[in-house]
């Protein structure tokens, strides 16, 4: 008997013993996961990353620059689809803007997961068996990508502030207490970036720069932006030293996002199909009626549809046409905006140097010469007004007005509209 | 082994035969009444002792008893007790008959142990061939089970032909997990996935307010399942009963048993059932008059009205005649030693909708064979092929699906094809005679379900009995999804249209699993059995879905490759289980059973996938009368039981994941994140419930009753959690609340009238379940439907699962809103109670039996009702049954309160009585045969009778397929349908 109880503990053993193996975890099937990328990158994951944050901070950008554009009046949203384009987010009798809804919340979701992407970049890179001068190509594209991020989205959420430091999911750091020192934070970002690509070396491919000295050009452009912002014209022109500013370039000269039609790259979501429905997005009449006879930016911008398209009490005829395909690049930055910066920049010291600046301007517009005084205010006055038609849906307006106190100038058109000064802390920031 | 084993029988026999100094001694064999065969291990026990023994190998039993005389009680399970008198030594050689109260049914206890109800502990259903598919023709086995027993709600989502329902045990036990049970067919796990078959390209209806791709009318794929191969189907509705499955019975468990040969000459049946498939109810229109038609449609629209043109295109779609055909042969029989049954179905139907319909084909093998007398092998094999047209439904944004178009479609409009066959286009967006013709939306389904199980009896005396089971199963199939938009549809000619989409789907699917238990069963001399069971088990999944996406088509080809733009998705997903189980089963001389039990899980799908989780079992029940208490003479069952037990649900395959997503920019190939946070910690959702009730049976259990009443906890409940966006991510998987259902249950059972050519048996459950969010660790939040506008789930503290709320106007947020949080509650999905009422008539060789089904209460939102609002073209448009003050229509009532801000409109009761099947048959015995032959012809419908006060074809319907919270929202889809079938089957 002993035997048998021998024999069936045996066969019950053999069966626990089977299946009482240690049960490992399963990798995703589907795809890599961040946390594969963390340790022993190889350059060609490297790349995945880059490209993958050069991609993804395309998601979504038509949620930033059509809200600010429509804040600003540059154009309206006439699609008659969603009720917010002309209610909520023209303060239509005085609506303020939904801290849960997607005028808020999809552009600052989506400029914060490139923010994410790069800190993955990052992270990937510093423990990657690479160079110190590969390390630092990284390092100063995804600083740079980064600030450029956090600069869309604090133009938005101005005085609400923004988190600086956003390394950790987990343990996310505090936001900035306002626009300024928001401002502090990604200038400090955009000069590390730029340390690190003044000692690298790229060992990627970049849609946005072929060198780490391109690239810092680039980087140098947006801290160029970041001191305007903070009304320091030594710094900008400083940056702007730096930069691809080039006063005999070509206007469109610059940085851009690439987009494509195969399967998983991006259509440019700003072009808009002059023949279809869905596409109204109606530039203000007072554009047309505040513009000098005779800037081609005018007619090159926008589209005569030939029928007023009227929605919620508003109107327009032209529909904005920045982009003549849905495959067409969008700037990030570029050299006409550097133009007006170093316009800008010299306004007061040296009055000569940005009427020259203006004029080459005006004169790619097809425009003579400025005419107007030279004084501060005047020079203020024409700087805003060719920044206008210019950037023109390039996310600019909004922002001009506000830092220099204009935001009444913008031209409201049913009673009881207002003007945002600033988008609300998504709800679920806590 | 195999000699050493004899060796050990042989020896054993001598080793327990003993004699003390006993009066008398009564030996004797234990057979069936009706076969004749030996029954091995029923229980001999001398009435008022403690003394028993069961029969042995061959049927054999002695007996010694401690005076000169006494009573002698014959038990098995699932037979009727017998009770002989003796007053000396002799031999008593009995049979016992199988027993008809429900009392003696045998249901499962544990992963390799059964009981009869009469000592279970639990309330588990059990639903037998003959209430399946012996009263009417069945679809699928889910439509099969709808209302034929309590405590579950099973729910078909849509009238689309090849199935689609969500089964829920016991209310909802999850907020973003599958609610879905786990189904066991001989010893099979299998899988019940709802695939997507990509028509979203065409619809977008996961664009708007819902990024949910479940939106595309999918069925699940227990519909491959042949209702005519099942015997009997058992339902564990919860943690109770289904603990010893571990990790995967969170939704409850439904065993499934095929048929098995029986020994003795072949038998063979062959049946043939042709009937027709009607609308349940069809709609009508609006009532146009020369006033709205010209309000609505204008001038042109009067001139087609006063000229007698209108056309109604719903009664074109759906007030059509179906046929349906289901052909079976089954072959059965075999010897003592081998058992087989051959079992084929053909089944052919057309739906109500052109070009929809359903075919299916499946084969199924048992064996069984003897292979020693210590080790027998049964083996099921079943193959199905399947193709499923299920047309073009449910919602979408791009008017495209036949039932969204259709509300959208005008009277006045011409939407027939001309001479050549060129079909105008449809003002709605796409003309819906011409979708409904051209479109083809095809599931096809290729899948083998194989199983094996050995026993193998290692030893046995007359106190002990030890066998080591063992079980295996593989469950594989194909889907291919077949989806054909032709280039030349009339919505599909605008250059900047996708111009022809083309869907190739193919998923393949290999669940695997392999159980080995060692079960002892020791008799003891005091009439104590105790059954202990201890084993293991692994389950393997493997799911592939690749989706090739063609638009552009070139010309009118059906090839993927004549396309502009090919875009290829896949979606795999695997998982391993690995469950410990040990149970302990006592019967104290058929007066107290006690089961404990514990499994120790671990699974893939944990955070942790070595951590061992435990989910233990402990149930006890009482049989009263035979514990000498009995409150009157008439009962003769007692039973208080209680019950309780653990499982669990996994976190989702992807929770633990920052899964990176492909993407594409210049020249080069990029990753990027998802929206979802991975979290590594995440646990399993853990079920714990608590069941307690009685069976009472009166008159020799002529009449049973069963009172159940339940506490079914959920904790660690899976929620997404929307999390800081700065974070780079919006939601995250997290364990962070708790649920609770409350139900209870009670069924009864009668044989009215039982004499020799004429039998009433009669039957009622009635159930109802009650949910509540005890505990949230996040926000309240909306979830399911599309927008708090148009009705929503709220996840919310103290309040059902199940609540649906709503926005609410200014006016009457005060009264409608007391907590101010901006949301009014419109109703509960939950029904108030559910009953059914059974009953089965025979009358010499007539046989009448039907099923009536009532739910009462739980709400739908109906948002089919307001996009026909928002054509104004609503059947009851024009009536004024809904404004209080009488003044508006219901179109615009219905209207003008949601533009003011009020959900209320769409969220309307859905309460249903129906009368779920009926069937009259009259069977012929052929002359020629022995007397088992016969031929019987018959006459069944289903849902003959469906009353209800729902504004739309059925308060049966999900927009979100099965297995999702929020299965009852409708928007326009494939209507239901009732059946009428004839019967012929000759049995020979």
């Amino acid at each position: 008997m002993n035997k048998l109880h021998n024999n069936i503990l045996i066969v019950f053993a053999l069966v626990i013993g089977l299946s009482a193996c240690e049960l490992d975890p399963i990798a995703d099937p589907n795809g890599p996961t961040a946390e594969s990328f963390e340790t022993g990158a190889e350059l060609s994951d490297l790349q995945l990353l880059v490209a993958g944050l050069e991609s993804v901070i395309r998601n979504d950008m038509e949620f930033h620059y059509e809200t600010v554009s429509i804040v600003a009046r540059e154009y309206y949203d006439l699609n008659n689809i969603d009720p917010r384009y002309t209610g909520e987010l023209l303060g239509a009798q005085g609506a303020v803007l939904d801290n849960n809804g997607f005028l808020t919340t999809r552009s600052y979701s989506a400029r914060h997961r490139s923010i994410r992407n790069g800190h993955i970049l990052i992270n990937a890179a510093t423990n990657a068996e690479i160079s110190e001068a590969q390390r630092n190509g990284y390092f100063g594209l995804a600083k740079t990508i980064q600030a450029f991020e956090m600069l869309l989205e604090l133009n938005r959420q101005y005085e609400n502030g923004i988190r600086l430091d956003t390394s950790d999911p987990f343990n996310l750091g505090p936001f900035s207490s306002n626009y300024q020192s928001g401002l502090t934070g990604i200038k400090a970002l955009l000069d590390e970036a730029n340390t690190n690509l003044g000692s690298a070396e790229f060992a990627f491919v970049s849609t946005l720069a072929d060198s780490p000295a391109e690239f810092a050009q680039f980087n140098r452009a947006l801290a160029a932006r970041v001191a305007t912002y903070q009304n320091d014209p030594a710094a900008a022109m400083s940056a702007l030293n730096d930069s691809f500013l080039n006063l005999s370039g070509a206007m469109s000269d610059g940085v851009y996002h690439q987009f494509g039609l195969s399967g998983n790259d991006q259509p440019n979501p700003l072009f808009y199909i002059p023949t279809a429905d869905v596409d109204r997005y109606m530039v203000h009449p007072s554009f047309f009626d505040d513009a000098e006879a005779g800037d081609t930016r005018v007619t090159n911008k926008t589209t005569d549809l030939g029928t007023t398209i009227s929605a919620d009490d508003l109107e327009g005829q032209f529909q904005i046409s920045l982009y003549a395909s849905n495959t067409d690049p969008v700037p990030l930055i570029r050299n006409e905006e550097l133009i007006l910066i170093y316009a800008e920049a010299a306004m007061m010291s040296d009055p000569t140097g940005a009427v020259n600046a203006i004029n080459v301007v005006r004169n790619a517009a097809g425009l003579g010469d400025y005419t107007g005084g030279t004084d501060a205010q005047s020079l203020e006055d024409e700087i805003l007004h060719q920044r206008r038609y210019s950037l023109l849906g390039e996310g600019h307006r909004w922002v001009d007005l506000r830092r220099f106190d204009r935001l009444n100038e913008i031209p409201l058109d049913r009673a009881g509209d207002t003007v945002h000064i600033q988008f609300p802390r998504p709800v679920a920031e806590g | 082994m195999k000699h050493f084993l004899r060796f050990c029988f042989i020896g054993a026999f001598f080793l327990f035969t003993y004699s003390l100094s006993a009066q008398i001694t009564v030996s004797g064999t234990v057979k069936d009444a009706s076969t004749n065969e030996t029954l091995i291990g029923a229980t001999v026990l001398v009435k008022g002792t403690a003394l028993g023994t069961v029969t042995d190998i061959n049927g054999k039993y002695s007996i010694e008893l401690p005076g000169s005389s006494g009573t002698l009680v014959y038990s098995f399970i699932g037979y009727e007790t017998l009770s002989k008198d003796v007053s000396s030594s002799s031999t008593m050689d009995v049979v016992l008959n199988l027993s008809s109260s429900s009392l003696d049914e045998v249901i499962v206890n544990g992963f390799a142990t059964t009981v009869t109800r009469r000592n279970s502990a639990n309330a588990v259903a059990r639903v037998s061939a003959k209430e399946l598919t012996e009263v009417v023709n069945q679809q699928t086995m889910e439509g099969a089970l709808q209302g034929q027993f309590a405590g579950a709600e099973i729910k078909s989502a849509s009238g689309a032909p090849g199935g689609g329902f969500s089964v829920k045990m016991r209310g909802v036990t999850s907020v973003f997990g599958n609610q879905q049970p786990l189904y066991i067919l001989d010893g099979v796990f299998l899988n019940n996935s709802t695939i997507s078959s990509g028509v979203n390209t065409v619809s977008e209806a996961a664009g708007g307010g819902n990024t949910s791709t479940n939106q595309d009318d999918a069925s699940n794929r227990i519909a491959d399942i042949d209702p005519e191969d099942i015997e009997s189907v058992e339902v564990l509705k919860g943690a109770s009963a289904a603990a010893i499955y571990g990790s995967r019975a969170a939704g409850g468990v439904v065993i499934i048993t095929t048929k098995r040969g029986k020994a003795g000459k072949a038998r063979v049946s062959l049946s043939q059932t042709i009937g027709t498939i009607r609308p349940i109810s069809l709609l009508g229109t609006r009532d146009w008059n020369a006033e709205n038609v010209e309000a609505t449609g204008g001038p042109d629209a009067l001139a087609v009205f006063n000229a007698g043109g209108l056309n109604d295109y719903e009664s074109e779609l759906f007030d059509n005649t179906g046929t349906n055909s289901t052909s079976r042969l089954t072959i059965s029989g075999g010897t003592d030693k081998t058992k087989y049954m051959f079992g084929a179905t053909y089944k052919n139907e057309n739906g109500i909708v052109e070009n929809t319909g359903y075919e299916k084909a499946s084969f199924r093998l048992n064996l069984d064979q003897n292979v020693t007398d210590w080790f027998d092998v049964s083996l099921s094999m079943n193959y199905v092929d399947s193709e499923a047209d299920r047309g073009f439904f449910n919602n979408g944004n791009t008017n495209t699906t036949v039932g969204y178009a259709l509300a959208f479609t005008y009277p006045w409009e011409d939407l027939f094809a001309d001479a050549n066959g060129v079909y105008p286009a449809g003002g709605a967006g796409s003309n819906v005679l011409e979708t409904v013709n051209t479109v083809t939306n095809r599931e096809n389904v290729d899948r083998f379900i194989g199983g094996l199980t050995a026993n193998f009896n290692l030893f046995r005396n007359e106190k002990n009995n030890v066998k080591f089971q063992t079980r295996a199963g593989m469950d594989t199939y194909t889907l291919k999804n077949t989806g054909i938009f032709p280039q030349s549809l009339t919505f599909y000619q605008d250059p900047s249209s996708l111009r022809g989409v083309l869907l190739a789907g193919n998923t393949t699917s290999q669940n695997t699993n392999m159980q080995g238990f060692l079960i002892w069963s020791h008799y003891s001399s005091s009439g104590i059995t105790f059954t202990t069971s201890a084993g293991a088990s692994r389950e393997d999944g493997n799911l592939d879905n690749n989706l090739v996406t063609a638009t552009g088509l070139i010309g009118s080809q059906t090839n993927v490759d004549q396309a502009d733009n090919v875009g290829v998705n896949q979606t795999k997903s695997s998982f391993v289980n690995h469950g410990y189980v040990i149970q302990e089963e006592i019967n104290y001389q058929e007066k107290i059973f006690l089961t404990l039990g514990v499994r120790a899980d671990k699974s893939t799908n944990n955070g942790d996938s070595d951590e061992l989780f435990f989910y233990p079992k402990a149930n006890v029940a009482f049989n009263l009368p035979e514990l000498g208490i009995s409150p009157s003479g008439r009962v003769s069952t007692l039973k208080p039981r209680i019950a309780y037990g653990e499982s669990q649900r996994p976190p989702v395959f992807s929770a633990r994941f920052n899964t990176l997503n492909p993407t594409f920019i210049g020249q080069n190939s990029g990753v990027l994140t998802a929206g979802i946070l991975g979290n590594p910690d995440i646990l399993p959702e853990r079920q714990k419930e608590l069941e307690f009730g009685a069976d009472v049976g009166i008159n020799n259990d002529n009449i049973v009753v069963g009172i159940t009443y339940y506490i079914k906890t959920i904790e660690d409940l899976l929620l997404r959690d929307q999390i800081e966006p700065s974070s780079g991510f919006t939601t995250q998987w997290v364990n962070a609340g708790t649920l609770q259902n409350k139900g209870l249950e009670i069924t009864a059972d009668a044989g009215v009238i039982k004499k020799e050519n004429f039998s009433w048996s009669t039957g009622i459950n009635w159930w109802m379940n009650r949910s509540e969010i005890t505990e949230l660790n996040v926000d309240p939040f909306n979830t399911g439907g599309f927008a708090a506008s148009l009705g929503q789930f709220r996840i919310e503290e103290g309040k059902p699962a199940t609540q649906l709320v709503g926005t609410v106007s200014a006016d009457d947020a005060a009264e409608l809103d007391p907590d101010g949080d901006g949301f009014a509650v419109y109703g509960d999905a939950e029904p108030d109670f559910q009953m059914n009422w059974r009953n089965s008539i025979n009358y010499e060789n007539w046989s009448l039996d039907f099923l009536f089904h009532w739910k009462e209460g739980g709400d739908n939102i109906n948002l089919s009702t307001l996009l026909y609002d928002l054509a104004g073209t609503t059947w009851d448009y024009d009536d004024t049954t809904l404004d209080p003050s009488g003044a508006m229509v219901n179109g615009d009532y219905r209207t003008s309160e949601w533009f003011a801000g009020n959900a209320a409109p769409w969220i309307e009761d859905a309460s249903y009585i129906r009368l779920r099947q009926i069937g009259l048959y009259r069977k012929f015995p052929l002359s020629w045969s022995d007397g088992t032959a016969n031929l019987s012809l018959g006459i069944s419908a289903t849902n003959l009778i469906n009353i209800f006060d729902y504004n739309s074809y059925d308060p049966e319907v999900s927009n979100f397929g099965g297995n999702v919270l929020a299965n009852n929202v409708e928007v326009t889809p494939f209507p239901s349908s009732k059946r009428l079938n004839f019967h012929i089957k000759a049995n020979f």
